[in-house]
């Protein structure tokens, strides 16, 4: 496998969206956690994240999903000269009750307003990743 | 074979809009060249165009052109359509139009730069209605704090509140001018600035006003929002922070920070006029604080080669400021430190290399049928270009009103400030719409 975090945010995103548009919250849910995860990863990886030779990140800390990468992603981009790329994120996770698990649940667990939450997230994220991607950094 | 000459940053701008026009059928009436903060450029199409052959081919060559300035063929071209969808719609908006006298093609730049985008956006509104002016000089060292502090005083001499900014924050001068120790208020504007960032703005605001001594006695006042306070600490730290671009409210550029720092100041304290004392050079704070908050800017020079050269490294940038029409109104050139002999041909000197600085960039080049324009002749005693003088004077050398038992030396104001504060005061009542003495 080789980890494009960049192509991975997209086509995560646009079927998120997609699901959302057609109500099917549960997997709608799952794909804003990863198309998250993987805006996060692709703005790291532009500000300096080690990466191993298949793509993926070569710290344990970074090797997460967005339900505990969100404030990894904080401090790391804090500490690297990418302040403007964490406006509108502070350290209340929205994405703390998600988790990739939930891939196994029952979809009525999935409820509009908590993916709803979760897809408002995403586009916060997905902001300062363009912001990334205009600035040259991705 | 020889090798091909690289491509430097100030050619690939041009290398880019030639190749566009060279095929301007291609784009319809609008292109954007997106530039990030690494100086390469690409192209950002409204949508896709329906000849996508053509846009192969124009990929491969601009990438090739551009060189190190470009980026690999297959991620040279962008679409707003793509960005819009992905929430990038107001970052949009920050693109100015270029100048194009090739073809009719609109060409927009979107300049992604780390700092220095200030010097090339619009005022931003406000609520209060005090004149502001701004105290620039693109070199430290002439006089400008000396002047700020004579002139605050002659005004609070005449019964005006006045209201200073030290925003001279990499070199605080005009606080330690006008506020002794004693004075100083706990806190100034780095802390300010630190404490809006996590929230508390609110916990020092109330004590960053310092009122100066060498107004006591006046009937006026002169009030001093100093870079530091006693209480302060230590200061690099909160420097290093202060122009973080996030604050309470979320994300707000820094210009919209000072915007509100200076605005609740102006509320709280209601003055007849603000002084802004600026950082020397092409720094951001001067950026902000010469085109977007609404103030008139007073341009210190002392007529030497290295001034006129970085005056007009500004004045070339503002030639394509999509608001320069408004702000150039709002510019004059004062001479600082103007010596004690030969005068005449000092001032006349300074006025010819002030004019050419103007007019190379700012000037309208006038036509014989154009009723309207921005022009002056190198005489004209009411250009922007023609210089205010502040004449040199040895107390003025040792001017510190604040530790010597007699403050501010009448006569030596008035020598070395009649011009200005006659001029300056012409300014102030053409902003105000009434006499303002």
């Amino acid at each position: 496998m080789t980890a494009d975090f960049h192509d991975a945010t997209e086509r995560h995103r646009v079927d998120a969206d997609a699901l959302f548009n057609n109500q099917r919250f549960a997997n709608a849910d799952h794909l804003f956690g990863l198309a998250a995860e993987c805006a996060l990863k692709a703005v790291m990886k532009g500000l300096g994240m080690q990466i191993k030779p298949d793509g993926s990140p070569s710290t344990q800390s970074h090797r997460v999903h967005v339900n505990k990468l969100w404030n990894e992603y904080i401090s790391f981009a804090n500490n690297r000269n990418g302040v403007k790329y964490v406006v509108g994120m502070d350290s209340n996770n929205p994405f703390s009750n998600w988790d990739v698990n939930q891939r196994y649940e029952h979809h009525s667990r999935f409820t509009d307003s908590c993916v709803d939450e979760h897809r408002k997230a995403t586009e916060i994220i997905m902001s300062r990743w363009i912001e990334a991607f205009l600035d040259g950094v991705l | 074979m020889t090798a091909r000459k690289p491509v430097l940053f100030d050619e690939a701008l041009k290398i880019a809009i030639k190749q566009i026009n060279d095929d301007p059928s291609l784009f319809g009436k609008k292109i954007t060249l997106v530039r990030d903060l690494r100086g390469r450029i690409r192209v950002l199409l409204p949508r896709k165009p329906s000849k996508s052959k053509n846009l192969d081919q124009f990929k491969n060559d601009i990438a090739n052109a551009l060189g190190a300035y470009g980026y690999p063929a297959d991620q040279m071209v962008l679409f707003e359509d793509d960005l819009v969808q992905k929430g990038g719609k107001s970052l949009l908006s920050d693109a100015r139009l270029l100048p194009n006298n090739e073809t009719d093609l609109e060409i927009y730049l979107l300049d992604r730069q780390i700092i220095g985008q200030d010097w090339m956006r619009g005022e931003l509104k406000r609520k209060t209605k005090n004149p502001r002016i701004t105290f620039f000089g693109i070199k430290g060292g002439v006089g400008r704090s000396t002047v700020i502090s004579i002139w605050a005083w002659w005004l609070a001499k005449q019964g005006k509140k006045i209201l200073i900014f030290d925003l001279d924050l990499e070199s605080p001068g005009v606080s330690s001018t006008l506020l002794p120790q004693d004075f100083l208020p706990d806190f100034g504007i780095v802390d300010w600035f630190v404490e809006s960032g996590v929230g508390q703005s609110k916990n020092v605001e109330k004590w960053m006003i310092g009122s100066s001594p060498i107004a006591s006695g006046l009937p006026g006042d002169i009030h001093v929002v100093p870079s530091f306070g006693s209480k302060t600490g230590d200061y690099l730290p909160k420097l290093a922070r202060c122009y973080s671009e996030v604050d309470e409210e979320g994300s707000l550029s820094w210009a919209e920070r000072v915007q509100k720092m200076v605005e609740r100041m102006e509320i709280s304290q209601k003055p007849d006029l603000v002084i802004l004392d600026s950082r020397a050079g092409l720094h951001d704070i001067a950026a902000v604080l010469v085109t977007r908050m609404d103030a008139e800017n007073l341009l210190f020079a002392v007529d030497s080669p290295q001034t006129w050269k970085a005056y007009s490294f500004l004045f070339q940038h503002w030639k394509n400021h999509p608001h320069v029409n408004d702000f150039r109104r709002r510019l004059q050139f004062v001479a600082g430190m103007v010596p004690e002999t030969d005068r005449k041909q000092y001032l006349e000197r300074f006025r010819e290399h002030a004019w050419d600085v103007f007019r190379d960039s700012l000037y309208d080049e006038v036509t014989p049928e154009q009723t309207e324009y921005f022009s002056f002749d190198s005489d004209d005693e009411d250009a922007p270009h023609f210089p205010i003088p502040v004449f040199w004077h040895r107390a003025l050398q040792e001017f510190d009103p604040v530790t010597s038992p007699d403050g501010v030396d009448e006569k030596t104001a008035h020598d070395a400030l009649d011009f200005f504060i006659e001029r300056v005061n012409r300014l102030v009542s053409a902003t105000v719409g009434e006499d303002w003495k």
